[in-house]
């Protein structure tokens, strides 16, 4: 026989303990996984919002890309048009000559190479010409050489007046022929 | 086993009676032939003590239900215990019943030679004794009389009779035997049962919730987990792309930015041309990068210098050779630095 001895309170607290226990037995795996559910859930957002926003900017970029293509077809782009750098050359020969003959010049030596760029893609035709023109038709030629496509940067010249109103012109400068894509 | 048996008895006991809905006192008031004694229930502390020849023992009493009336409540309610000698634990064999060949009433009144009609017999726990082939139920019993003898002695000395038990019991007897239990009730058996099944039904809603959460969870998490493993390659080329089309942007831009970066002969001839005095005429310009070579006749050297050097294009006019010709005309060769590019 015993006393009345263990108490309520014992019974509800071990009660308590034991709840306490199952619950966290429960809990704490409910928990680690919700977290890595979490983890696993913020980490694809994370791909698959990276991969979206790369799928845009591969999309700007290609845009980007056709829109580089179409302006390097573009005369505005200031190249010669020509498949390879001797056409390139010739061209460029070509091309000078019909712009002095056409202010009313006459070209007394026209001398060009093709070399190589630091760019890429990019053919450098250098070209050098003696050449006498109206001096009422210099500016004309000029601006027609430099700033009308395909462009002439020009390096260096010597301009001299002579009597007959002419000037005579010795000028060094390149073209370029850039190397397009095989569409 | 037995004693994990006591344990588990014990323990639900108690929980069984602290759920039970009835209500519970924290005092006892032990009674015996010689004395009453009012004690901490739970752990069985005296705080009076009552003889009962003592000639001023009512007046005593009284003193104990007014500590039972601060310490219980205004009613005094506490719980009776019978004197070992009123109360009988005995071990039956199982089963017992209240009706039939298992009466419980006959077979404690066979066992202590008493008619059934005159006891309380209550049923507690099952146990397996070691000498004992069939399982036994320990019983409790006491008179009805006695009972109700405690009973009434307690309402009439002022206090609130909620159980009466007995004054020690087996340890596998959990919370001892209920002879008498009043009618008063913390809330009623309807509202503890619904209590019970609502919160039977919460349990299972909530793990219902979780369950159904964790899976919905999971299945998103593995549904993003294939999403993302499907387009992670997507974006293989983005680097490569990015370089791309920036050796290609700098390329197909260097015509014109080889324009913008070299001062054109037209636009150095003009400018020249605006800034000359009238009386200077030039017979040769010579240009290379960053310097401009002017040959030519004039009078007027000095004014030509200062207007070449506030043209912003140009600075640092320096006579290189001079020769006077007829008419005091002078020959002249100047250098002048060519500071910026031209027009865009």
């Amino acid at each position: 026989m015993r006393n009345t001895g263990r108490s309520t309170a014992a019974a509800i607290l071990l009660l308590c303990a034991l709840s306490a226990a199952l619950a966290a037995l429960i809990i704490v795996p409910i928990v680690v996984m919700w977290n890595a559910d979490g983890a696993t859930i913020r980490d694809s957002r994370n791909i698959m919002d990276q991969a979206q926003a790369d799928e845009r900017d591969m999309g700007r970029l290609g845009k980007a890309g056709a829109q580089w293509r179409a302006f390097a077809r573009d005369d505005d782009s200031g190249f010669l048009k020509a498949a390879t750098g001797e056409e390139a050359r010739l061209n460029a020969r070509d091309y000078i000559t019909a712009l002095i003959e056409a202010q009313q010049g006459s070209l007394s030596s026209i001398a060009s190479t093709v070399g190589p760029s630091s760019r890429d893609r990019i053919e450098l035709i250098h070209v050098e010409i003696t050449a006498q023109i109206p001096s009422a038709r210099l500016p004309a030629m000029l601006i027609a050489l430099e700033d009308e496509p395909p462009f002439m940067l020009v390096e260096s010249f010597i301009l001299s007046s002579s009597a007959d109103d002419n000037a005579a012109i010795r000028l060094k400068g390149t073209m370029q022929r850039f190397e397009r894509d095989t569409e | 086993m037995n004693s994990i048996r006591n344990f588990l008895a014990w323990w639900f006991g108690e929980l069984r009676l602290v759920f039970s809905g009835r209500a519970r006192s924290p005092l006892s008031l032990a009674l015996s032939s010689k004395e009453v004694a009012l004690m901490e229930r739970g752990i069985d502390n005296p705080l009076g003590v009552v003889g009962l020849e003592d000639p001023d023992y009512l007046v005593q009493i009284e003193g104990l239900r007014s500590i039972a009336e601060k310490r219980a409540g205004p009613s005094a309610p506490v719980e009776i215990r019978l004197p070992h000698d009123q109360v009988r634990f005995l071990d039956l064999d199982s089963p017992v019943s209240e009706t039939g060949v298992n009466n419980i009433a006959v077979r404690v009144a066979d066992e202590v030679a008493r008619k059934a009609g005159d006891l309380v017999a209550v049923p507690g726990p099952t146990v397996r004794r070691p000498n004992e082939k069939i399982p036994q139920v320990i019983v409790a019993t006491a008179l009805k009389s006695t009972i109700a003898d405690a009973v009434s002695y307690a309402r009439k000395w002022g206090f609130q009779p909620l159980r009466v038990t007995s004054a020690d019991w087996p340890a596998e007897f959990p919370g001892g035997p209920n002879f008498y239990a009043s009618e008063g009730r913390v809330r009623s058996p309807l509202i503890s049962r619904v209590i019970r099944w609502l919160t039977l039904l919460t349990v299972l809603l909530t793990a219902t919730a979780v369950a159904r959460a964790l899976g919905t969870r999971a299945s998103i998490a593995e549904t993003s987990r294939m999403q993302a493993v499907s387009v992670a390659p997507a974006a293989r080329d983005k680097g490569d792309g990015e370089l791309r089309l920036a050796k290609y942007a700098h390329s197909a831009s260097s015509a014109i930015e080889g324009r913008t970066e070299t001062v054109p002969v037209w636009y150095l001839l003009s400018e020249l041309a605006a800034v000359m005095p009238g009386d200077v005429a030039l017979d040769t310009v010579k240009y290379q990068p960053g310097s401009v070579t002017l040959e030519g006749r004039g009078t007027s050297l000095d004014i030509m210098a200062r207007a070449v050097e506030r043209s912003p294009l140009f600075s640092e006019p320096r006579i290189i050779e001079t020769s006077v010709s007829s008419k005091g005309i002078a020959r002249f060769r100047m250098a002048v630095t060519v500071n910026a590019r031209g027009p865009l």
